[in-house]
């Protein structure tokens, strides 16, 4: 059972934690084929992958960059490298 | 006669103890610490079984659950591992796979026919003629089977706890115990673990009579045992590595899910037979099977043995056979015996006959071994012409070693063949992971003890985050211990590569001649390693075989995949206990204490209906015909909805509060329709979408100030609408914050014409239309308890929403349900809701929608509003979906008093042959007299006039008229009944 | 109340008047209330008779001597978390059974929140009596009773009656 060694909750294993999928950001003008491609298709190739993930005991988010060849955690993304904005 | 040997000095036994047991309908008796199979041969019995296919006589071959020659059966449970297996009183015991008894099993017939039945031959036999086959696959699984399950079993499931540990070390021989030493005085937490009762391994079976190993043995014992950073646990076995050095430890309490930083295996070698002719006869072993026998179990293998031999350790046990009184009659040596050794020396000296290049041919006997046929040997083939006999009971192979390297490939080390000491050797690991011993390659003990302190030294090392390169060849042997080819071919075959499985040498040859010639394909098509040893005796030799026959190294040919567990573990012991939360609301058991049957929502438990003991009688919706009681307390309680007065239990719905400066920005951006115009003391539906347009959840959003909002969602999707939420605080650098306060505030549905009535004296809220109306908020006092109330029309009738603090209400509801007597108030559970919201056309999320389901698909194009709102998620994909909607909801009805077969959810409707569309809701409406559903379908037919036709479970199909939906009070009239009542 | 009692080992039911403050006065509520403000996110402190722990940003969970009145603050959440203590020798082998965490490392005045029996709660190592004090939501209250209820029975196949479980 992976381990995720997180900054201030220290290691846990994967089951405190449900997965949020890859970090994305929606492009907010596209035209209908880019905006079909960006909602159903991923990136499958081995490679580095920014993931959500959700702590659940405690509520808080992390956002990992995953080896997904080795399934390894290569470091913790800062959140607010993932943000963007929205139209109000 | 008794082959028990007097007591040896590092035996398993209890002396004091004397067990009685049946084997096979006989009496037997043995010791506390005897294995059922030492028990039995102690006795004289060596027949402990029938082969697999063939069934021919088996008896002890590793002894070391490298095999399942001695499979046993008892009242209670099938497929008892003779050899590992502790004796306990008044065990009666069957073989298995047999045909009557097991000394005269009727299908050692089979034997026989074995040219009929080659490798694979259940691909290529038996199927002509074909109306045949049929009766040939009955015999088959007959045959084919193994213990007998007895179905009135009873649940045991064993504890499971978890361990943590710095370094867990696998195996606790010589190398094992000192590399835990080494670790341990570094000041690691570690954890020794070994799968046998006790502790010592091959230091004990195989050193017992070298002087210089008594010393090193009782130090390390004791070091281990006494050392405060050491946890030995005997009798575990490591089922397998997961990921992150996660170890499930199997002992006889249950499973210890262990944790470890790093893990050394210290796992050893597993013995590898050689292979001749009748090589299974009862009498053939490996050399450490006898060692076993005779150090734990104190039992004489046989009367006159022959060794054959292709390293030292062979000479030993030949040593080891004279010290038990075994009249030793030859070692005959694969090679030469001038690499031996002392041991070999020793044999010399005491005059015992050596045979040089030489190797056993055949061996002899009926149901026992009577005699060998040793042949001069080339390292390849035998000499038939030059062939001769030796008397002998007992012939012990020590040929070679495979490494027990399961847990390493598990982690994903790699492994490749050293030819020096032609075995596998580890020769790349992943972070964490340690190999030391003989599975590294060190065989003498200076050897095995030197690498298990490196072993020990890296890894701690390595948790200290010091740099060091590993330098993994640093302790390993030059000589070679294993033979190359220890495979001896012979014209009548039955010389067995896998005893488990029956496979002859011919069987892989031929295997590989017919394109088999992978070892993936190989292993499937001949099922070579397929059986319960999954391979540990066998798959090396199949390797080498391979090789062979395809031209091909070694480290070419590979292996196949070991995966967990090593040994077969019980599911009782996996099973475990079970962690399955159960949430209760606060009225839970007043929900009990009033008769409701409770169902699962998620982990919720919830009132299905109620049924209170003291009622009988029929029912007044007397027009839906025959009825089930619980059908009749569902009409009831929705009866009472419309006409009186209904109280029904959501405390399950998710309440999410919702506070900031940004707090409408994040709603906006979240729900389909806008948020942030809310008029204070109002709500709205809130209808969330995922990024394709799915609808995903629904509920109400309530303004309770400027920067605040209170949300509800629908109970199975509570956790994931505020996990939502707070990822779009991140994701948006919103400055909102949220509190679950799902748990924490209890809520109630009061429904039905007079609920005005029932509340107004009740509460310091001013109750009246103009103040309250229609989807209002309010905050204030009901019975002395701050509550919010929302008017909701869920159910159809007027009805207010209670939410409030757990610890008050079941006191409120107490109160409403006395008060609410005069009205005829009924508690009304999830059936009956769904029943009375189907009446109004509402749609249930997950009921009438599904993981394709879009707004425009389930009539809501008012949820959705492209023009006036810049953006929402999911927004774009709305968009394009508005156009090309391919299937809607629609309303349908039966007629009154139809009394044929009722479709169900999930039906399909057929148009012209073709499936279009579903019914997603059905029930029975009394307040319409006619059963009435809705059903997503498919365009065209959806927006034409045609009758629907459906498909019930008899295949017939039945029409249903397409309707307008709400069925009923379209109006909404029920909204403001009963306004003239409240000042 | 007690839960359950075997040999040494007892869990209670204690009642605590528990709030969750969130947002920028959180802070100063705290203060004005003689309440602990523990620096450290997820670290709690005890305090007049309080338990205080940093649960976010601005977010803080007091659990407060029953009867005590809340924290004033706009922001101000009471909670209804069921509460237990669990005390005596053994304790830290029967969270095995229960809790993937290593318990040997909480040391006293340690905050943790965790799943333990598949739920989420929050746990904290008590200083003076060396307790562990354990909140969960209300709804599965009686899920934890039984389900820590059920452990001892598996204890005593593994050690001796007297104690002392390493």
């Amino acid at each position: 059972m992976k381990v995720f060694d997180c900054p201030v909750i220290g290691p846990r294993p994967i089951s405190e934690f449900d997965y949020g999928g890859e970090v994305r950001r929606p492009p907010m003008e596209a035209d209908a084929p880019s905006w079909a491609a960006y909602v159903f298709n991923r990136q499958g190739a081995p490679g580095l992958l920014r993931e959500w993930w959700y702590h659940r005991p405690t509520g808080r988010w992390y956002v990992m960059e995953r080896d997904t060849l080795k399934d390894e955690v290569v470091r913790f993304i800062d959140l607010e490298e993932v943000r963007y904005d929205i139209p109000a | 006669m008794t082959s028990r040997l007097d007591p040896q000095p590092l035996e398993w036994l209890d002396r004091s103890e004397t067990l009685s047991f049946e084997f096979e309908g006989k009496a037997f008796t043995g010791f506390a610490g005897d294995s059922i199979s030492s028990a039995l041969l102690a006795s004289g019995q060596t027949l402990l079984g029938r082969s697999f296919k063939y069934h021919r006589p088996r008896g002890v071959v590793t002894l070391a659950n490298h095999d399942v020659n001695a499979l046993f059966q008892s009242s209670e449970e099938p497929n008892i591992r003779g050899d590992i297996t502790p004796l306990t009183a008044g065990m009666s015991l069957t073989a298995c796979n047999v045909n009557g008894s097991l000394e005269k099993d009727r299908d050692q017939i089979i034997g026989t026919l074995s040219r009929f039945l080659p490798v694979g031959f259940y691909y290529k036999t038996f199927h002509n003629p074909k109306k045949l086959f049929p009766m040939w696959e009955r015999v088959i699984r007959e045959k084919a089977g193994l213990g007998t399950i007895d179905t009135r079993w009873s649940v045991r499931r064993q504890a499971k706890t978890y361990g943590f540990c710095d370094l867990l070390v696998i195996g606790a021989g010589a190398s094992g115990m000192q590399a835990a030493l080494s670790a341990a005085e570094q000041g690691l937490d570690v954890v020794l673990v070994d799968e046998n009762p006790q502790i010592g391994g091959s230091l004990d079976y195989q050193l017992v009579n070298e002087a210089n190993a008594a010393p090193i043995r009782e130090r390390l014992k004791a070091a281990v045992q006494n050392h405060a950073n050491i946890r030995v646990l005997p009798a575990h076995l490591a089922c397998g590595w997961y990921t992150d050095h996660y170890v499930p430890l199997l002992g006889p309490n249950g499973i210890i899910k262990m944790r470890a930083r790093a893990v050394i295996s210290a796992t050893g070698v597993m013995e590898q037979p050689a292979v001749f002719r009748n090589n299974d006869l009862p009498g053939v072993m490996m050399a450490s099977a006898a060692q076993r026998l005779i150090v734990r179990y104190a039992v004489k293998p046989g009367q006159r043995g022959v060794v054959l031999t292709a390293n030292s350790e062979g000479y030993r046990a030949a040593l080891d056979m004279v010290k038990a009184g075994v009249d030793v009659a030859a070692v005959i040596d694969m090679g030469s015996a001038n690499s031996r050794g002392v041991w070999a020396d020793e044999i010399r000296q005491q005059g015992i006959r050596v045979l040089e290049q030489h190797a056993v041919y055949e061996a002899k006997g009926k149901k026992r071994l009577t005699q060998i046929v040793a042949a001069p040997f080339d390292g390849h083939t035998c000499e038939p012409s030059k062939a001769f006999e030796i008397d002998a009971d007992l012939l012990l192979m020590s040929v070679g070693w495979a490494p027990a390297a399961q847990l390493l490939y598990q982690a994903g080390g790699r492994l490749a063949y050293d030819s020096t000491l032609e075995q596998l050797l580890p020769q790349e690991l992943p972070e964490g992971i340690f190999a030391c011993g003989r599975l590294n390659g060190a065989f003498t003990l200076e050897q095995r003890l030197a690498d298990g302190e490196r072993a020990g030294a890296e890894a701690a090392v390595f948790l200290k985050d010091e740099a060091l390169p590993a330098e993994l060849a640093a302790c390993r042997d030059r000589e070679a211990h294993s033979h190359p080819w220890p495979i001896v071919d012979h014209p009548g075959g039955k010389n067995f590569i896998d005893f488990d499985e029956d496979l002859q040498l011919k069987d892989l040859v031929n295997a590989a001649k017919e394109g088999f010639d992978n070892i993936e394909l190989m292993k499937r098509f001949s099922t070579v390693g397929m059986g319960p040893s999954q391979g540990k005796h066998a798959n090396m030799n199949g390797i080498r075989v391979l090789a062979a026959v395809t031209g091909r190294s070694i480290d070419q040919t590979g292996s196949t995949t070991a995966r967990p567990m090593f040994h077969p573990v019980p599911v009782q012991a996996l099973a475990g206990r079970r962690f399955r939360p159960e949430r209760l609301t606060a009225m839970h058991q007043w929900h009990l204490d009033n008769g409701a049957r409770m169902m699962e929502a998620g982990a919720w438990l919830r009132p299905e209906y109620y049924l209170p003991t003291s009622e009988t009688g029929v029912s007044d919706a007397a027009g839906a015909g025959n009825l089930s009681i619980r059908e009749q307390a569902i009409l009831r309680e929705v009866q009472a909805v419309r006409t009186g007065l209904g109280l029904i239990d959501v405390s399950t719905l998710g309440k999410i509060e919702v506070m900031g400066p940004d707090a409408g920005k994040l709603l906006d951006g979240s729900y389909t329709m806008r948020m942030s115009n809310i008029k204070q003391d109002m709500t709205r539906y809130a209808l969330m979408v995922d990024e394709s347009g799915v609808i995903v959840d629904d509920g109400i959003a309530a303004r309770v100030a400027e920067d605040r909002f209170y949300v509800s969602a629908t109970t199975s999707h509570a956790d994931a609408t505020f996990r939502t939420l707070s990822r779009h605080i991140v994701e948006w650098g919103l400055d909102v914050r949220l509190v679950n306060r799902t748990g924490s505030l209890a809520a109630m549905n009061l429904a039905g014409p007079h609920a005005r009535k029932l509340l107004a004296p009740l509460t310091d809220i001013d109750l009246s239309e103009e103040n309250f109306p229609y989807l209002g908020f309010k905050e204030g006092n009901l019975c002395d308890v701050p509550v919010r109330l929302i008017r909701v029309g869920f159910v159809g009738e007027l009805g207010y929403e209670i939410h409030l603090p757990v610890a008050s209400a079941q006191r409120v509801w107490n109160t409403l349900m006395e008060q609410g007597a005069e009205y005829g108030i009924r508690p009304f559970g999830v059936e009956a809701q769904r029943v009375l919201r189907l009446e109004k056309g509402h749609i249930i999320v997950g009921q009438d929608t599904d993981g394709l389901t879009n707004p425009f698909e389930a009539n809501m194009p008012w949820a959705v509003p492209l023009k006036s709102k810049p953006w929402f998620t999911g927004k774009p994909s709305l968009a394009l979906l508005k156009a090309r909607c391919q299937r809607t909801l629609r309303g349908f009805m039966l007629p009154k008093g139809y009394s044929g077969e009722l479709p169900k959810e999930c039906h399909l409707l057929i148009d012209s042959g073709d499936i279009a569309g579903r019914i997603t809701s059905i029930a029975y409406s009394p307040s319409l007299g006619r059963y009435i559903g809705l059903a997503m379908v498919d365009q065209p037919l959806a927006d034409s006039d045609r009758l629907y036709q459906v498909r019930v479970d008899s295949g017939a199909l039945i029409p249903l008229e397409p309707c307008a939906t709400p069925f009923y009070d379209a109006e909404g009239k029920r909204q403001t009944v009963d306004l003239t009542e409240v000042a | 109340m007690i839960a359950f009692q075997f040999y040494g080992l007892q869990l209670n039911e204690v009642e605590r008047a528990c709030y969750l403050l969130t947002g920028p006065e959180s802070r100063d509520a705290l203060t004005h209330a003689d309440l602990p403000v523990p620096e450290q996110l997820l670290t709690a402190e005890e305090g007049s008779g309080a338990l205080v722990a940093r649960t976010g940003r601005d977010e803080y969970m007091a659990m407060l001597k029953a009867g005590a009145s809340a924290p004033q603050s706009e922001w101000c959440f009471r909670r209804y978390d069921s509460l237990f203590e669990l005390k005596g020798e053994g304790w830290i082998e029967l969270m095995a059974h229960l809790c993937q965490y290593d318990f040997r490392q909480l040391k006293p005045g340690d905050w943790l929140m965790t799943s333990v029996a598949g739920v989420s709660c929050w746990l904290y190592h008590e200083i003076e009596s060396g307790s562990l004090l354990i909140g969960a939501d209300p709804g599965y209250r009686h899920y934890l009773i039984e389900t820590f209820s059920a452990v001892p029975g598996d204890l005593s196949a593994t050690r001796n009656p007297t104690g002392g479980a390493s």
